[in-house]
């Protein structure tokens, strides 16, 4: 399909897509890189977030801490007296912005000896600061998380948050301290209140992004504070997990418990959508803060950026495809032009001036090459018409050469009706229009002698031909005069080197038969040897006198040879287009073939004998162009019988 | 303290209206459970909110419950006419010459684990030797046994109803059931692998739980309505099984009205927990009867701690009246 478009189109569409592809690879490598640069910004600025947030968290325990830790140094040099505690709490309360209730409970009896539970504790109501003796039936100081723990280990302890004992509904969390009389044997414990709702205010008040928020997961990984209230101290990272079966929420939480600090996705699941999670694992408290980044938000400036680059990049797009038709029409419009000039020239048309392009490119390149190519097309066409006609001419006057030359040669023997007793057959098969083989045959003396002869001029063609009708007919004129046919050659040949400028000649074997008696005289002027078939049956080359061609010496004797013919006795005489006839591969005919081919058709009749050798040697030929005239002339002696 | 107040006080008032005759035939019947709302109690729960208590003519009232109300004590006192407590402290309430009985046992099998964090190294019960061992009082009996049995002397402390003194590292073992604090702790993202567990059943202290009691007398008077009780509490328990979205729901909600925080997937896994407690292989609801042999090695654990003191095993004919 592509290969049917036009140029315009292919090349509009190659340069799109390879520019549309490094647009899109381009476009992925910023988006990552910007998501990346963003991760990191969120990253930063979540930690900051965190630890700022932590920081004041801390701020806020460290110095309910400080409080815990200074009472504990006091009750252990006896500062305060158990019975005197109640003004130092009171005072420990109303001081504090954020210590609600501090309590000093002692070890059983430490207090005094009839004192099991003894805990004095200053509370603040919205009344003032409210004073109870914490401990007793149905309150066992002694297994409470805040007094056991820290009792047990000998270190302060941060409680997991619970209702307060004097109010359900406020949720606190307490520090408490142990502390020990000169001995180091536990006396009892501190207990300081810390109204969940102020840590929690500072967590509450956190902001990030839009949608952003954060959390305070306890140590057990309840959820302290959360924008799902009904999460809030009642579900925790892990029950969470088990209810909408996320197992790696429960990792999280683990990890939450088991690492200081994370920047990493949010498990799907938890949100609507994909978030992104920083947490920080408050030291001492162990409490994690975390914030919940959505990363819509997040990265909805890179949505901006990608948004403003597509849009750009479209635009671009637009241009350019706008830009490279235009270029691509500037290229294929005189295209077209030549391309129907060059259809006109095709049929014929060559006068068809080509469009004018002035472009110093390419294209004005090949439009000139193209009309140079046009002018010396016209020229060439010019001179073949005038060739063509010369040639025409040549061929049409060649062709009725030829005619003349066949008509020279005998068609059959014949003497005013009467039959001579032979049977001859002859052909000649022209290489060219006009052949330079000869044959001839004719009656003498009344019918009583038989004159033969074969030729084979040393060129072709015109020359060849004209050289052939001269001998011809200086054979004709000699025959008749001459006493035998070495005379006839010996005067024939003489004529012949008369003004025989262009140095041709001409093989030539001719012999009389006396038709009464079957004599036969011979004479050679250097031709091939003719087969002669006996009526017995034998077959040989028959013995030549020897002889040089005519036309090239004169003055030169042809001796003559004497041969008895009997009835039935024949003979087959041929020029070399029969032995050398060559096939593709070079082979020629030869004389061993043409005897044996003989030796099979030697009874046959003699137009049947030269069919046989002309078919014989276009067999050998096989396809291969005729170089030489091949001329084949059969005699059989056939005389009446006596009586 | 003043909350505690305050919920006996709403106790006894429960208390009083559930004695105004409802109606001349049905029967009126107070339970009190043993601990927090939870899904320890769901059959209970289920039987109530379905409706087949009152179907069968039965007016059973739920009483507050959690670790303010001792059932024990509330039953010694006779302000409670069906009790859910353990076959320990049953043995107790009878050694100190209070009458009751047995009328159904669910569980045949203690619940009750000792738990260590998985770095204290302990594989045995002679590894507990010299730890810091804390337990519940009330629970007492087969945990002291088992120290008893193996010939050890841990340091032993009252533990309370958190398990931060196990994970804050202030015990080395602490005392848990496996329904509730063990999921706890799975809850507070604690893994089995984090965590070392000796189930006390395994090591010859075993003593079933969440039998239900009741005074002789009521018994001798009420003996039809206390067993159409027992057959709707059983099919209750089948309902929760066969249903725990359902019983879940209603356990919560129970918690929810007590005061008391807790959530679906605490619940729900205490539930399955449970399962294997209550039901057999065939995923049927056990017969309920208290095995002869548990009732003597209970009785020889509580003496053997000094906790009963009756010279003579009271008779188990008389307390079993499955």
């Amino acid at each position: 399909m592509l290969a049917r478009h036009s140029l315009a189109t292919r090349l509009a569409l190659v340069s799109l897509l390879t520019i549309a592809t490094i647009f899109f690879i381009s476009t992925g490598a910023v988006y990552t890189m910007i998501r990346g640069i963003l991760l990191e910004n969120a990253e930063a600025q979540s930690r900051e977030l965190v630890r700022a947030t932590a920081n004041q968290i801390l701020i806020s325990l460290n110095e309910v801490a400080g409080v815990g830790q200074h009472m504990a140094i006091h009750l252990q040099i006896g500062a305060y007296q158990p019975d005197d505690l109640f003004p130092m709490l009171d005072e420990t309360v109303r001081g504090s912005r954020i210590i609600s209730g501090a309590n000093v409970s002692y070890e059983p009896f430490a207090a005094f000896p009839d004192r099991q539970y003894f805990g004095p504790f200053s509370y603040q109501t919205p009344e003032g600061i409210a004073r109870m003796n914490l401990g007793g039936r149905g309150y066992d100081t002694f297994t409470r998380d805040w007094y056991q723990i820290p009792a047990l280990t000998g270190r302060p302890y941060w409680t997991e948050p619970f209702p307060s004992a004097v109010d359900s509904n406020r949720l606190i969390v307490v520090y408490s301290v142990p502390f020990f009389d000169a001995e180091g044997a536990l006396q009892g414990v501190i207990a300081l209140d810390v109204e969940l709702r102020s840590l929690v205010s500072i967590v509450d008040d956190v902001e990030i992004f839009d949608t952003g928020y954060a959390f305070l997961l306890s140590p057990t990984g309840r959820l302290i504070t959360y924008p799902h209230e009904e999460w809030v101290m009642r579900e925790s990272i892990f029950s969470l997990a088990q209810t909408l079966e996320l197992p790696a929420l429960r990792e999280l939480g683990r990890q939450m418990q088991r690492t200081r600090e994370a920047f990493l996705p949010l498990p799907t699941g938890i949100l609507d959508e994909g978030a992104r999670l920083y947490y920080l694992r408050l030291p001492e408290l162990e409490w994690s803060l975390g914030v919940v980044i959505p990363e819509r938000e997040l990265f909805a400036s890179i949505q901006r950026v990608i948004s403003a680059i597509l849009i750009i990049g479209s635009a671009g797009f637009l241009l350019l495809l706008l830009a490279i038709i235009l270029i691509s029409r500037g290229i294929t419009r005189p295209l077209k032009g030549l391309v129907s000039s060059a259809e006109e020239i095709a049929r014929g048309n060559l006068d068809r001036a080509l469009p004018t392009i002035k472009t110093q490119d390419e294209i004005g390149d090949l439009s000139r090459s193209f009309d140079d190519m046009r002018r010396s097309l016209k020229d060439y066409i010019n001179d073949l018409t005038q060739t063509t006609a010369a040639k025409e001419r040549i061929e049409s006057e060649l062709k009725i050469a030829r005619n003349i030359q066949m008509s020279f040669l005998p068609k059959r023997l014949a003497l005013e009706g009467r039959q001579l007793p032979v049977d001859l057959h002859a052909e000649l098969l022209s290489a060219k229009a006009v052949g330079g083989d000869l044959y001839d045959f004719f009656p003498m003396d009344d019918g009583r002698r038989l004159f033969f002869a074969i030729g084979d001029v040393s060129d072709k063609g015109v020359p060849a031909a004209l050289f052939m009708a001269v001998t011809k007919t200086l054979v004709k004129g000699f025959a008749e005069q001459s006493p035998n046919p070495g005379e006839m050659l010996y005067r024939v040949n003489n004529e012949l080197c008369l003004n025989n400028d262009s140095g041709m000649f001409v093989t030539y074997l001719c012999g009389v038969l006396d038709l009464t008696t079957g004599e036969m005289e011979f004479a050679n002027a250097g031709h091939n040897p003719p087969l002669i078939a006996r009526a017995n049956g034998q077959h040989e080359w028959l013995k030549l006198p020897p002889g040089l061609v005519l036309g090239a010496m004169d003055d030169i004797e042809f001796p003559v040879s004497k041969v008895q013919l009997g009835p039935g006795d024949a003979l087959m005489l041929y020029t070399d287009g029969v032995t050398e006839a060559s096939n593709p591969q070079q082979e020629l005919y030869g004389e061993d073939a043409l005897e044996k081919l003989y030796a099979r058709i030697k009874n046959h009749s003699a137009k049947a004998q030269v069919d046989a050798v002309f078919k014989a040697v276009e067999a050998h030929a096989n396809g291969a162009e005729q170089s030489d005239d091949i001329t084949a002339l059969v005699l059989r002696y056939r005389p009446q019988p006596k009586g | 303290m003043k909350l505690s107040q305050q919920r006996i006080l709403g106790c006894l008032l429960a208390l009083l209206l559930s004695w105004v005759p409802l109606g001349a035939s049905a029967q009126t019947f107070s339970l009190q459970l043993q601990w927090v709302p939870q899904a320890q109690f769901a059959g209970y729960y289920v039987a109530y909110d379905k409706g087949w208590y009152a179907d069968a003519g039965l007016n059973v009232r739920i009483l507050p419950h959690g670790p303010e109300f001792s059932p024990t004590r509330l039953m010694a006192d006779g302000y409670v006419d069906i009790g859910v407590f353990n076959l320990g402290e049953a043995l107790q309430l009878v050694d100190s010459g209070i009458a009751i009985v047995n009328i159904h046992q669910f569980k045949q099998t203690s619940s009750l684990v000792l738990v260590a964090m998985a770095d204290a190294g302990i594989l045995v019960p002679e590894d507990l030797d010299g730890l810091r061992v804390s337990r519940w009082t009330s629970f007492a009996a087969q945990p002291d046994a088992l120290f008893s049995l193996y010939g050890i002397r841990p340091q032993v402390f009252d533990q309370g109803a958190s398990m931060a003194i196990l994970t804050s590292g202030a015990v080395d073992v602490a005392m848990a059931t496996r329904y509730n604090e063990m999921v706890q702790l799975y809850l507070n993202g604690l893994e089995r692998e984090d965590l070392i567990v000796l189930p006390l059943a395994n090591h010859g202290v075993n003593m079933p739980e969440d039998g239900i009691y009741v005074r002789l007398r009521e018994w001798e008077e009420r003996e039809d309505a206390l067993r159409k009780f027992v057959e709707i509490s059983r099919r209750g328990w089948q309902y929760a099984f066969e249903n725990p979205d359902y019983a879940v729901e209603t356990v919560i909600w129970r918690a929810q009205e007590a005061g008391h925080e807790t959530n679906e997937a605490h619940q729900r896994l205490m539930l399955s927990v449970l399962r294997d407690f209550y039901l057999d292989e065939s995923g049927r609801l056990h017969e309920g009867q208290l095995n002869p042999n548990d009732y003597r090695l209970a009785w020889e654990l509580l003496r053997g701690q000094g906790m009963v003191r009756g010279e003579q095993i009271p008779d188990f004919n008389h307390f079993n009246r499955r």
